[in-house]
């Protein structure tokens, strides 16, 4: 009776202590989780704890070194003369009020007179015209990208570049119509062929057209052609290839490039023209290009284009020109200029973007 | 000792400057002077006094009078030799965090060397000034206006004072600065005249004065005086043997007409003190 | 420190012609303006005020007048000052130029009631003794234009008879608006391409607002458009004295000050 008391005794003392045991293990696991961390606390650590990476500077020369430093200190770029005075006498110095505003007809005469056969005696001279943005954007800190056009003047001159064009086209008729409106090359699927054998290379030419047509079999050279590839956006997918190839064969091409340090101040520098020609058709020229570049005006209050100059080598006068009375009204982003932009992405988005067709 | 009672109404009037000693013997007029710069209140430069006699609290809606007892503002011997148009150096604390010690801190105006001209002796005076004499002398249109119009007891220094005794001292005697253009003397004659009007000339010599060198030019009033009243002894016996001598002559002269002397006495012939000495 | 002040029952009044009082309450215009932290206990009315201890002797700083903007102050010219106006004129100033530059030397007054009628007549009588300028302006761009050397670039190949408008592209080219109407040439006609006249003087005058007239120093010099027909340039070449092209322009071109000369 004892022993068996005892041995229930012990039994109950082992499975107390078994239960002890078995408790302690599963309070040992408990415990673990008691003391442990709060959920994310390692993690927030880990993160406190970032490790500062060396990054190995090599040498840099001495007016390379505190470039943010020198760029603070530089001049800005953005042009402003609202402090100046108004002149108030009929001979004054220029550098002391503000710059004068010519109407386009009186610059362009101005030019021509330095640059007539008693004086400089070069006529022809190439018509320079500098073109300042501003480049922010909707948002204080975004600004407009970079964007490069070919824009079709209605008065044709002589840019004296070098447009190499090829296009594709199925319909050999208007292959033929292609190369008469002045492309280097024509062809049809012959032509891809050709490319992709390695014949004919595509770095020789800077601008690629299109018909529709013949779009899927393009589509094989994509890769080869990346941003050259014929987009309606940039107006280099169209049905009417005459038309196209003469655009950008004489049209005139322009870059809006921002600086780097002064991200809002964008310059466009073209040529509209030559000094020969009947100053109405510069007029139109430049009204032309002018509401190309207003149509990629960012929507926000404020200017687009800050001031236009025009400018004639070899005399290096600078003559400010109102730009205003050229400027059409914008209808916001349906305009159709708006599709024949390329700007510059790093990533071939392309295709997405394509699908607002105007065609 | 009565009618001093009397005068004061029983009050013991302290003896102040000009009950004792050299200051009782300055004149009226610089004892009005004297009043006009010590013993008037001035405007207030480095505070700004509130509007009105009484005020309402704002927490416990007590009325209180207002009583504007202005800051104690020193100046410096220096700014006696300067126009600092009235301002001072400001001796206090400044506290400049609330839970910071107070700190002692002196409040001096900012100087610098700049010319003022003055149209009634038409000379350019290279004086130290603050910005507020400057622009006190704009608003008045001129230097001499300024001086002229501002009470001693805003001008303060002994320079600002002594020009605008100098300047009324010019009107008075016709501005002799333009002796040689008298139409310009004309011009600046008629247009300071009006300041005289409140000044007699006496008033004019014995405006600007400190206290001190006023008692120094009663001094050496006195001091003249006395000394015109103190003859030499010799002098006067000189002057009385003068007169004796003279009512002499007249007792010989008087005696002269009885009778006269024997002709050819050889006492008459003795030259005592001839040069010639027959023996 | 303090003393007691004796306030009299009449301020004297005689002496003290016009209230300043009120302006200067307005303005303060010192150089630090302090308020107390802790106010002075109230005092009985014919009673001395309390004296005052360390607590009331901590103040704060209201404003500091200096550093505050000044307004400008409008005074009258009496005579002509370049960039400002002619005689008689009212003119906004800032108060500092205004006192060093104008009132000490004498150019101005003041802008009080009675110098503004003094000065109104000088207003709608400008010819009375001084000639009056047409322009504040005016002067100083006879100043510039008396100092320089005109460059007047013409073709060396092609055949030119000098005429206004050649000048006018020149002055425009060195930065100087000259119309046409304003430039007077010579008398005599300047004909070219001549190499006789390269590195030889001539003078023009220019009439500004159809008044003052200035002669300027011109120079012509024969420009081809082939680079390799041009007469090498030289450096410095304003700073060298040259003949006049006409004999009779010698005595003008003597009087206008040669850059040589004003670069000492």
């Amino acid at each position: 009776m004892f022993l068996n008391s005892i041995k229930q005794f012990s039994t109950i003392v082992q499975n107390h202590v078994n239960v002890n045991h078995i408790l302690s293990q599963s309070v040992k696991s408990i415990q673990v989780r008691n003391y442990a961390a709060r959920k994310g606390t390692r993690d927030r650590k880990a993160k406190k704890k970032v490790k500062a990476e060396v990054v190995k500077v090599g040498f840099v020369p001495h007016n390379q070194r505190n470039k943010l430093k020198l760029l603070a200190q530089r001049e800005p770029l953005k042009f402003d003369d609202s402090w100046k005075r108004n002149p108030t006498d009929d001979v004054y110095v220029a550098k002391y009020y503000k710059w004068v505003v010519y109407p386009f007809a009186e610059a362009v005469k101005c030019h021509q007179e330095t640059h007539s056969p008693e004086m400089y005696n070069k006529p022809n001279a190439n018509l320079h015209v500098t073109i300042e943005l501003n480049m922010q954007g909707e948002k204080k800190t975004r600004f407009v990208d970079n964007f490069t056009s070919v824009v079709k003047v209605p008065y044709n001159f002589d840019h004296g570049e070098e447009r190499t064009i090829v296009v594709f086209s199925k319909n050999p008729d208007e292959q033929n119509e292609a190369i008469t409106a002045g492309a280097t090359l024509s062809g049809g699927s012959d032509l891809i062929k050709q490319i992709q054998n390695g014949d004919v290379s595509l770095q020789d030419f800077q601008y690629c057209i299109a018909h529709p047509n013949i779009l899927p079999e393009l589509v094989q050279l994509r890769g080869l052609m990346k941003k050259k590839f014929p987009n309606p956006k940039m107006g280099t997918l169209d049905v009417n290839l005459g038309k196209v190839v003469d655009k950008f064969l004489n049209g005139v091409k322009y870059q809006a490039v921002k600086d780097d340090y002064e991200k809002e101040f964008g310059c466009i520098k073209t040529v509209i023209g030559s000094l020969d020609m009947d100053i109405k058709h510069l007029e139109e020229n430049f009204s032309v290009l002018i509401n190309d570049v207003n149509s990629m005006k960012p929507r926000r209050p404020g200017t687009f284009i800050d001031r236009c100059i025009l400018w004639s080598p070899p005399s290096q006068e600078v003559l400010k020109v109102d730009h205003a009375v050229f400027l059409k009204e914008l209808n916001s982003k349906g305009s159709q200029n708006v599709f024949e932009k390329q700007e510059d992405y790093d990533k071939e988005e392309e295709e997405e973007k394509g699908e607002r067709v105007a065609l | 000792m009565a009618s001093q009672a009397i005068k004061t109404l029983g009050l013991f009037k302290k003896p102040g400057i000009f009950d004792k000693g050299v200051g009782a013997l300055l004149p009226e007029a610089y004892k009005k002077f004297y009043k006009e710069w010590k013993l008037t209140e001035p405007t207030a430069v480095h505070f700004i006094p509130e509007q009105g006699s009484f005020k309402r609290d704002d927490v416990t809606g007590e009325v209180h009078p207002i009583q504007n007892i202005p800051l104690p503002v020193l100046y410096p011997k220096e700014h006696n030799f300067h126009l600092w148009g009235g301002e001072g150096i400001i001796q206090g604390f400044q506290v400049r965090g609330k839970k910071k010690r107070r700190v002692p801190h002196f409040w001096v105006p900012n100087l610098r060397r700049s010319v003022v001209y003055s149209e009634v002796l038409d000379k350019h005076i290279s004086v130290i000034v603050t910005e507020r004499t400057i622009n006190l002398i704009q608003e008045h249109f001129g230097f001499d206006h300024y001086l002229l119009k501002t009470p001693a007891c805003d001008l303060k220094s002994i320079l600002a004072l002594g020009l605008k005794r100098k300047i009324l001292q010019d009107l008075q005697n016709g501005c002799p600065s333009y002796v040689n253009k008298p139409d310009k003397q004309k011009e600046i004659h008629d247009r300071y005249r009006n300041y005289l009007s409140a000044y007699t000339p006496d008033e004019i010599n014995w405006y600007g004065y400190s206290f001190a060198q006023a008692c120094r030019m009663v001094q050496e009033d006195i001091n003249k005086k006395e000394e015109e009243a103190i003859v030499p002894l010799k002098h006067v016996f000189r002057a009385q043997l003068i007169d004796q001598l003279k009512a002499a002559d007249l007792e010989i002269e008087e005696n002269s007409k009885y009778g006269e002397p024997k002709a050819g006495s050889w006492l008459n012939k003795i030259n005592p003190f001839g040069k010639k000495h027959e023996t | 420190m303090w003393k007691s002040i004796i306030k009299p029952l009449n301020i004297v009044n005689k002496a003290f012609l016009s209230p300043t009082e009120n302006v200067v309450h307005q303005q303060l215009r010192t150089t630090y303006v302090l308020k107390r932290k802790t106010p002075p206990r109230l005092h009985k009315k014919n009673s001395d005020p309390k004296p005052l201890r360390s607590r009331h002797y901590v103040y704060e700083l209201v404003k500091n007048e200096e550093l505050e903007k000044k307004a400008n102050i409008n005074v009258i010219l009496t005579t002509y000052v370049e960039g400002l106006g002619n005689k008689g004129e009212k003119v906004s100033v800032k108060p500092k130029y205004a006192y060093q530059d104008l009132l000490l030397p004498g150019l101005a007054v003041y802008e009080s009631p009675e110098n503004v009628e003094k000065y109104k007549d000088f207003m709608t009588n400008p010819m009375s003794d001084v000639e009056a300028h047409s322009s504040p302006t005016a002067m100083l761009t006879v100043r510039s234009l008396s100092g320089i050397m005109l460059s007047v670039v013409m073709n060396k190949d092609t055949h030119w008879s000098l005429k206004p408008w050649h000048i006018k592209v020149s002055f425009r080219k060195c930065g100087y608006i000259v119309p046409e109407h304003a430039i007077i040439m010579p008398e005599q006609e300047i004909k070219g391409p001549n190499m006789d006249l390269e590195n030889r003087e001539f003078f023009v005058t220019v009439k500004i607002n159809n008044k003052e007239t200035v002669p300027v120093r011109c120079r012509i010099h024969h420009w081809s458009t082939e680079v390799k027909d041009r007469i090498p340039y030289a450096s410095e070449f304003w700073k060298e004295k040259v003949e006049p092209i006409f004999d009779e322009h010698s005595s003008v071109l003597n009087s206008i000050p040669h850059k040589a000369e004003l670069k000492k």
